[in-house]
């Protein structure tokens, strides 16, 4: 058995389309934003992600490799060897999935080692990398057991590709608050957006976990009941059914916290979970802004930021008195909170010396500006055309390009912030503490701007 | 002739695949309308799918016995490309049309996925043509992602993009000329 191995090992395809793979995972917006900063659970969660570039290939390479006896024409042939058929099959397949498994630990301990050099917060988080591990042997599994089943030509395309939009699918109906979407093993297995304010919840990823092991165990099953392992097959198709099953029960019973983390009652006891504590750090500038100690590194930069558009507004009435990150789901969740006002800015993931990309960074930057001069609670789309010129006024004179799905402005609008840059900064800032507050609550309308 | 050579390329199969490809795009319509990485490789993956197919489609079961002895190849399968890839194009248009998609776009990314499919199967071997439009697949989703929408990732460019319509256009045209006139090697 040793021996077919390794000739299986030196012939499989997927040795040859591993260097592919890393290339796509090198390109993927995962890889370039392997620097400067990281935390621990994001970067846990990267690696479960990577399973996105890996899993349609192993499922393809997989059924590739099912059916290669009836591609070549040697069903025949090799039936009339003494050598068991579901032992060959299986060593075919044991031979994709070492390939398989040996590319997720390399790229997973790549990213590990990078990560103990950049992380600014937590330890590693064993279960998405699990997850990550057992989805690839599962899609080995699975594109084994379809090339067997259905040994065409088209079998390895289209089991690549579907593997590729039912993760895909999964992930985004996930993404859309659907329980079941979240079975899939492109969601992340653990809660991220509030990870450096809230302790990490696993009952998803044993849910995931069950999922994966039923899957797998079915794919077992079909391809050993097609070589005739009736007993083995039965047993493993029995197993995988109630695996599957019990993930599906134990999912819909769960529900999200206050956090948006999955809580699966019968594996998490904890309804409401306690903040952990931190002490915040803070800049120095005008308006104090103050991030979590996880994100100290990127302070200059958000702190730069957030002052270059707060500047015409200090001093006037309800203008927040600092800027503090705090939980929260999407960047639209930015805005005042408390007596006296503070700016609540979510946590920012800064790479190098901009608030991110291009379009990443006006948005982030359109949504403070409106935060600044909105009603709060209000989201970005429903501010009113007044409060929208003011806030296009704070991002020009900030020198940002304002995002125009967010703050749509039309011509009236336009000329109503042109004529607030026009002003002296001493009558500005004197129609500003005349009028912000009537900005705010939506009183005045475009026209009635300076 | 003609009977037996599309016998052998499972033409029948063929069409079928590529109508449940369209039939699937649009029933999969309410699960990617809103922009994002997921439904971009929801969307194109539909595609990818039956641009795989197509191209898989031109194998040949006795690669190398046909090539010494056949002379109609080059019109037979230059044949089956337009044939194919004109139910596709139908299948699509009716998937688009009625799911309230864009019949442009969705041509657009039908024929240069079907040219990357046909040049990928000529380095890589008629089986094996279905690898770059999945990679494609995935580099065009983390271009959403990154909310960047450079030129090499036409399927994630509107629909009027000219400098897109025109890639997709000669992707088709390179790939459907050479494949026609040397074929797909057996590997």
């Amino acid at each position: 058995v040793i021996r077919l191995l390794r000739i299986e090992l030196r012939h499989n395809t997927l040795l040859l389309l591993l260097p592919v793979v890393a290339l796509l995972w090198l390109s993927s917006p995962i890889a370039r934003h392997l620097q400067p900063m990281a935390l621990w659970p994001d970067r846990s969660a990267d690696i479960q992600s990577a399973l996105q570039a890996l899993c349609p290939f192993t499922a393809g390479v997989a059924a590739w490799t099912a059916y290669r006896e009836r591609r070549r024409g040697a069903t025949d042939l090799l039936t009339t060897t003494p050598r068991n058929a579901g032992q060959r099959a299986l060593t075919a397949l044991a031979a994709t999935t070492i390939w398989a498994v040996v590319g997720y630990l390399a790229g997973a301990a790549v990213m590990l080692v990078v990560t103990a050099y950049q992380a600014t917060w937590g330890h590693p988080v064993p279960w998405p990398l699990l997850i990550g591990l057992l989805a690839v042997i599962t899609a080995a599994a699975v594109g084994f057991a379809a090339g067997r089943l259905v040994p065409s030509r088209f079998t390895a395309p289209l089991t690549a590709i579907g593997v590729l939009g039912l993760l895909a699918l999964a992930a985004e109906t996930g993404f859309h608050h659907s329980m079941y979407g979240r079975l899939g093993p492109l969601y992340p297995a653990v809660n991220l957006t509030l990870s450096v304010f809230y302790p990490v919840r696993t009952g998803l990823a044993v849910v995931q976990a069950m999922m994966l092991g039923g899957v797998l165990a079915t794919a077992l099953a079909l391809t050993l009941l097609h070589t005739g392992n009736r007993r083995t097959g039965l047993t493993a198709v029995v197993v995988g059914a109630l695996l599957a099953g019990t993930s599906v029960v134990l999912v819909g019973t769960a529900h999200e916290d206050a956090q948006r983390a999955v809580v699966v009652p019968a594996l998490d006891h904890v309804d409401v979970q306690r903040p952990l504590p931190y002490t915040p750090v803070c800049g120095t500038s005008a308006l104090p802004v103050c991030v979590h100690p996880a994100y100290a590194a990127t302070l200059s930069v958000v702190d730069k930021s957030v002052n270059a558009l707060v500047r015409p507004l200090l001093g006037t009435p309800g203008a927040p008195v600092r800027a503090s990150e705090a939980p929260m789901e999407t960047i639209l969740d930015v805005t005042m909170r408390g007596v006296p006002p503070e700016l609540a800015i979510p946590p920012i993931f800064v790479q190098g010396e901009t608030l991110g990309p291009d379009a990443v960074a006006r948005t982030y930057q359109t949504v403070m500006a409106l935060a600044l001069v909105d009603r709060p609670g209000t989201h970005p789309r429903h501010a009113t055309d007044a409060q929208r010129a003011v806030a296009l006024y704070l991002l020009h004179q900030a020198g940002v390009r304002a995002d125009s799905f967010l703050l749509p402005a039309s011509p009236a609008v336009r000329a109503a912030a042109d004529r607030l840059a026009a002003m002296s900064g001493a009558d500005r800032h004197a129609w500003l503490t005349a009028h912000i507050a009537e900005v705010r609550a939506g009183a005045l309308t475009v026209r009635e701007l300076p | 002739v003609t009977a037996l050579y599309l016998r052998s390329r499972r033409v029948g199969w063929i069409a079928l695949l590529v109508v449940v490809a369209a039939a699937l795009r649009r029933f999969l319509v309410p699960w990617s309308a809103d922009p994002g990485p997921f439904t971009t490789t929801v969307s194109l993956t539909a595609v990818a799918a039956t641009a795989a197919v197509i191209a898989t489609g031109l194998a040949s079961p006795c690669a190398e016995v046909e090539r010494s002895a056949a002379t109609l190849l080059p019109r037979l399968r230059g044949a089956q490309l337009l044939g194919t890839s004109a139910l596709a194009a139908a299948g699509f248009t009716v998937a688009a049309a009625s799911g309230g998609l864009s019949v442009g776009e969705y041509l657009r990314n039908l024929a240069g996925f079907i040219g990357i499919a046909l040049l990928t199967g000529l380095v890589l071997g008629a089986h094996r043509s279905w690898t770059l439009p999945l990679g494609y697949v995935m580099l065009c989703a983390g271009e959403v992602d990154l909310g960047q929408y450079p030129l090499w990732a036409f399927p994630v460019l509107p629909a009027g993009n000219a400098a897109a319509t025109g890639t997709a256009v000669a992707l088709l045209a390179v790939g459907a000329v050479t494949v026609s006139v040397t074929g797909l090697p057996d590997r």
